[in-house]
């Protein structure tokens, strides 16, 4: 499955061993959220927890939906390391078509 | 041969506005027509459809699109709806639309779809009254888009190419990247039983964000998923020809 990772950052250094990481039911649970909250509402963003990391991958529509991601990812869970890998999509909008494709 | 372009899922709002029609400049050179596979808002409110509305006005071509389910999140689909149509966007709900192109007669089908999964793999219309909601509403967007495509046959003079455009997939084979799980939330194969019985050129979806570009129905008809994430550019092109006489619809 194509997860749209973009180059990996890390924002939020944290510590591993002094924050409690989201079990897989809380991760669904913060993708959901991410998904519903009026603010965000972004469908592609896929959490997981890796090597004492929260590792955040998908695509986001924009810096202000990537900077609202992080930061409910952050609140939900304090002191844990965050690694962000999202792709921005707002780029794509007007990238010119790549040639035409013929129908017959 | 007509050139339509076709894009779904911009997720337009304030924070974007213009991004879209900076990639659109220039489109008559490379289309004939635009069409908009649903999901033009983010959220469904008249606030984002005054984005959208902007974003598509005076392009040059026709443009002609369905909703998709962000553009009902909000309650609001008739505003959002009205805002396109006043800035001269056709918006499709179960309807049939000819074109006449210079290059040619085009026959657009549209209807935004819904769910129900794949043949041996889908809903039924039984049990809870949830369910039967749920499996009922998807055989009944199936059969809008059967009605626009009959409708285009039933014209005095014939389309030269004839085109489905819907929100919801179609067929599986565009859901590939997407997990199965939620692929009867994704498409319809009754769609694409429509777009078969239909006897389309090609059809263009949307709203599988995940999934892959290219696929083809039972009996041969192109699918494309337009998804802006799929095709990763402002819009794509597809030249087509009609297929009708090579198959013996």
């Amino acid at each position: 499955m194509s997860e749209g990772t973009g180059p990996a950052r890390m924002v939020a250094e944290g510590a591993p061993d002094a924050c409690t990481l989201p079990d897989a039911y809380a991760l669904k649970d913060l993708e959901r959220r991410i998904c519903e909250d009026d603010r965000i509402t972004e469908t592609g963003v896929r959490l997981s927890v890796r090597g004492g990391r929260i590792l955040v991958r998908g695509t986001v529509a924009s810096p202000a939906r990537r900077d609202d991601v992080l930061a409910l990812v952050g609140a939900a869970c304090p002191g844990c390391p965050v690694v962000d890998e999202t792709r921005l999509t707002d780029g794509d909008l007007s990238t010119p078509p790549h040639g035409s494709e013929v129908i017959r | 041969m007509i050139r339509v372009a076709a894009v779904g899922d911009v997720h337009l709002a304030p924070d974007v506005a213009g991004r879209h029609r900076a990639g659109l400049v220039g489109i008559a050179e490379h289309a004939d027509v635009l069409l908009l596979a649903g999901d033009l808002t983010r959220h469904g409110t008249p606030e984002e459809a005054v984005v959208v509305a902007s974003e598509y006005a005076d392009l040059g071509v026709p443009v002609v699109a369905v909703l998709g389910d962000h553009d009902y999140h909000s309650g609001a689909e008739p505003n959002v709806a009205d805002l396109l149509v006043e800035a001269g966007v056709t918006v499709l709900e179960g309807e049939g639309l000819v074109l006449d192109l210079p290059a040619g007669r085009l026959g657009i089908g549209g209807v935004k779809g819904f769910g129900l999964g794949f043949a041996g793999r889908c809903g039924s219309d039984f049990g809870e009254p949830e369910m039967r909601a749920f499996s009922r509403h998807g055989r009944e967007s199936a059969e809008q888009l059967a009605r626009a495509l009959r409708g285009l046959d039933a014209l005095d003079e014939a389309v030269d190419v004839k085109v489905a455009l819907t929100h919801y997939a179609p067929v599986d084979e565009t859901l590939h990247g997407e997990p199965p799980e939620v692929w009867p939330f994704l498409g319809n194969y009754l769609l694409g039983e429509a777009i078969d019985d239909g006897g389309c050129d090609l059809a263009v979806h949307g709203h599988a964000h995940a999934g892959r570009e290219k696929g083809m129905t039972l009996r041969g008809v192109r699918v494309r998923n337009v998804a802006q994430p799929v095709i990763r550019a402002a819009y794509a092109v597809y030249e087509v020809s009609s297929t009708r006489a090579l198959v013996g619809r």
